[in-house]
């Protein structure tokens, strides 16, 4: 018991460093979400980068090529599979586009199942999905005048002119993206909760860890079982009640409650905070001074935000950064969100869930080896 | 009838190549005020830290009120305090929170632990800095509050490794007079020190260690005795002749002169008029002195007469 109470006697201690950091995020919660609904559209008037693969080279394959030109750049020579997997990976294009041999008959057959045009593409851009929306777009708006009786060549320049006075920003809006800010309120959570916890929560844990105490508590008649889940339990109930806190804050900010979108997301932030936890527990087994706790918690919090796409999109992020982004939990919980924006379920999301939290297990048992290995070398 | 309360015996632990303790051995009665006397890097605390199950050691045995002492006997561990070498306490936390804790690490009891905590604050003198942070306390004060840790839930068997170290005269004598104090009240007492002052004023048994060994032990006068040095005759005098020196060394019962920095030693075995054979010496031969005085042997020459080496100069 006595562990367990001076655990929060020890984080009491530590109540302004949670405030100024709840204060914080809250801060850059409320900036991000007023600049996403007035700045959308510096994100998609920027023009992509295309490869396509022309199979049918037809009048309607050029013609939709032609549209897609006007706004974007193409490439279309013969790339090999891998030359295409870099150019999407350093996003120096966004979609992979392959048209189909007998596109175009089908489409001017009229028989309203067009075939589809194979579209690949990194999941978690935006822009994939942003030319996905001008393809189709286009496609419609000239199918529609051509059953008005135009003939193709007059529904191409029609459908181009009424395009052209459309802002991309409405299209792309009114087609696919539904930015809801529930999306960029708990977009932002992560680092909320990690410096939540890097300030507050790791310095207590490493204060019990120094040397000096633990080894004054282990020759106290008091088992080392019991203090461990006794430091255990404080830490789950506080790391709980801040999930609760930052939900709450979360759906107030956002207005969206218990809808089934809601629920998939806080499905996503508890897994997140699982892993959290598990990343403080092994930075806990490196011995560290409590008293660096703020430089960690800077160091971990930031870089973890902004490798993991949580403050800019992953796509805005240079090669090297997105390399190493995704291999941290922060990108698979951001992309998780994303999945649930553009309608993914539990079972699109579930690979984003267990890579954050393999992410977390494997950090924790680095972290119990070192802490093995150091207290060999002690001897 | 005595009751051993700690038996070591040839114990042998090694840090990779180092010898640390070396076949050591050492027996503890109740109510004994035990000193381990020795040099930094002797091997005292590593010789705690064996008892207190906090090392691994290669060889040896350890018992503790009578039972083999290991890393989960928290019966045995209950009825020992420990006040470490390091200041152990949360920065985060006030004197009174953190005596609290240590004390409550032991005593599950709220009312129970309230007071023992109440009379700890009392016994080391820290009642007006209960609601002080560590980082607030002198170096002095900060001794205390870790002693105050170690001894608040009535141990019976207190083991304190070098509390005094760093610690102002005035702080170190509530300290010294505390260990009596708690040793009156029944607790058996294990002191570590390299100072043979401290050990000479407050040890019923005193046991020497030397580079992980026991070299020697017994009471204070006991060791004294154990020794051919009797008398110590000192001269303060300037510019004397090597060949008075030389000369001196030819009086009776003495068998060492040592002149350095102004100061002539005498180390006498025997005899009883040492130091007028001395004075005699410089009156014959005409020579001037500040200053001569006697001294019976002290802890140093005992461990120095062993050693060979002197616990002073290794202090340095
Ligand atoms: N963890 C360790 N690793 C290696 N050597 C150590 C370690 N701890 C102590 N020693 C060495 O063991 C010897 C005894 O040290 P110690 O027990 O601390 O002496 P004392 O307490 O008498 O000053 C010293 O030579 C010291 O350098
Ligand atoms: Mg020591």
């Amino acid at each position: 018991m006595i562990v367990f109470k001076t655990f929060f006697k020890v984080l009491s201690r530590y109540k302004f460093s949670m405030i100024m950091y709840l204060a914080i995020a809250l801060a850059i919660i409320t900036i991000m979400s007023g600049f996403n609904s007035s700045g959308n559209a510096s994100y998609y008037s920027v023009s992509q980068g295309i490869i396509v693969l022309d199979n049918d080279k037809s009048e309607v394959s050029r013609g939709l090529i032609a549209y897609l030109e006007t706004i974007n750049y193409i490439y279309e020579d013969d790339y090999t599979e891998e030359q295409i997997t870099d150019m999407i990976y350093y996003t120096k294009a966004s979609n992979y586009l392959i048209i189909p041999e007998g596109f175009g008959e089908a489409f001017l057959s009229d028989s309203g199942n067009p075939l589809k045009i194979e579209s690949t593409k990194e999941v978690d851009t935006r822009m994939g999905y942003t030319v996905e929306a001008e393809m189709d777009s286009y496609l419609k708006l000239t199918a529609n005048y051509m059953k008005g009786g135009y003939s193709f060549s007059e529904a191409d320049e029609l459908s181009r002119e009424s395009l052209a006075d459309m802002s991309a920003v409405n299209m792309v809006s009114e087609v696919v993206i539904q930015d809801d800010k529930i999306f960029t309120v708990f977009t932002i959570l992560p680092y909320a909760l990690l410096t939540l916890l890097c300030s507050a929560v790791l310095p207590v844990i490493l204060r019990f860890g120094t040397m000096l105490i633990s080894r004054r508590t282990g020759i106290s008649s008091l088992p080392s079982v019991k203090k461990q889940s006794m430091l255990a339990l404080a830490s789950a109930l506080v790391t709980i009640g801040m999930i609760c806190v930052l939900i709450i804050i979360s759906s107030l900010l956002s207005g969206e409650m218990l809808t089934a979108r809601w629920a998939l997301i806080a499905i996503d932030v508890i897994v997140f905070s699982m892993t959290a936890v598990m990343i403080i527990i092994a930075l806990s087994s490196f011995g560290i001074n409590p008293e660096a706790a703020p430089a960690i918690t800077n160091i971990v919090a930031l870089s973890f935000s902004f490798l993991g796409g949580i403050f800019v999109p992953i796509e805005h992020l240079g090669g090297t950064a997105k390399a190493i982004g995704q291999f941290l939990p922060t990108y698979w919980y951001s992309e998780a969100i994303e999945r649930i924006k553009s309608g993914g379920g539990l079972n699109d999301i579930a690979i984003c869930l267990g890579i954050q939290l393999l992410f977390g297990l494997m950090v924790m048992v680095i972290g119990m080896l070192y802490g093995r290995y150091n207290l060999r070398k002690a001897e | 009838m005595s009751q051993t309360v700690v038996e070591v015996k040839n114990l042998v632990k090694r840090y990779k190549e180092l010898i640390a303790l070396d076949n050591f051995n050492m027996k503890i009665e109740k109510g004994e005020v035990f000193g381990l006397l020795g040099p930094n890097g002797s091997g005292k605390t590593t010789t705690i830290n064996c008892i207190l199950s906090l090392l691994n050691y290669n060889n040896g045995e350890i018992k503790v009120f009578g039972e083999e002492m290991k890393n989960t006997r928290y019966d045995l561990k209950k009825k020992i305090g420990v006040v470490m070498q390091d200041v152990a306490v949360f920065d985060e936390l006030n004197v009174y929170d953190n005596i609290d804790y240590f004390c409550g690490l032991y005593i599950g009891d709220k009312e129970t632990r309230k007071k023992y905590v109440e009379e700890a604050i009392e016994f080391v003198g820290l009642e007006n800095f209960k609601k002080f942070r560590p980082k607030k306390l002198s170096g002095g004060l900060l001794r205390r509050l870790n002693i105050a840790c170690g001894i608040a839930h009535k141990p019976e068997l207190i083991i304190l490794d070098e509390p005094t170290v760093a610690v102002d005269p005035q702080s170190r004598n509530k300290i010294l007079e505390g260990i009596t104090e708690l040793n009156r009240k029944g607790a058996t007492i294990i002191y570590t020190s390299h100072y043979m002052e401290e050990v000479e004023q407050i040890c019923t048994h005193i046991l020497i260690m030397d580079k992980g060994k026991n070299v020697a032990e017994g009471t204070s006068d006991e060791l004294k005795r154990s020794i051919k040095n009797t008398e110590n005759v000192i001269v303060d005098v300037r510019n004397l002749d090597e060949k008075h020196v030389e000369a001196m060394k030819k009086l009776n019962h003495v068998y060492e002169v040592k002149y350095m920095s102004d100061r002539l030693v005498i180390k006498c075995a025997g005899g009883r008029h040492n130091i007028s054979h001395v004075i005699d010496y410089f009156a014959d031969n005409n020579l001037d002195y500040d200053r001569i005085y006697s001294e019976l042997p002290t802890l140093n020459d005992v461990f120095l007469e062993i050693t060979g080496t002197s616990l002073r100069d290794q202090e340095a």
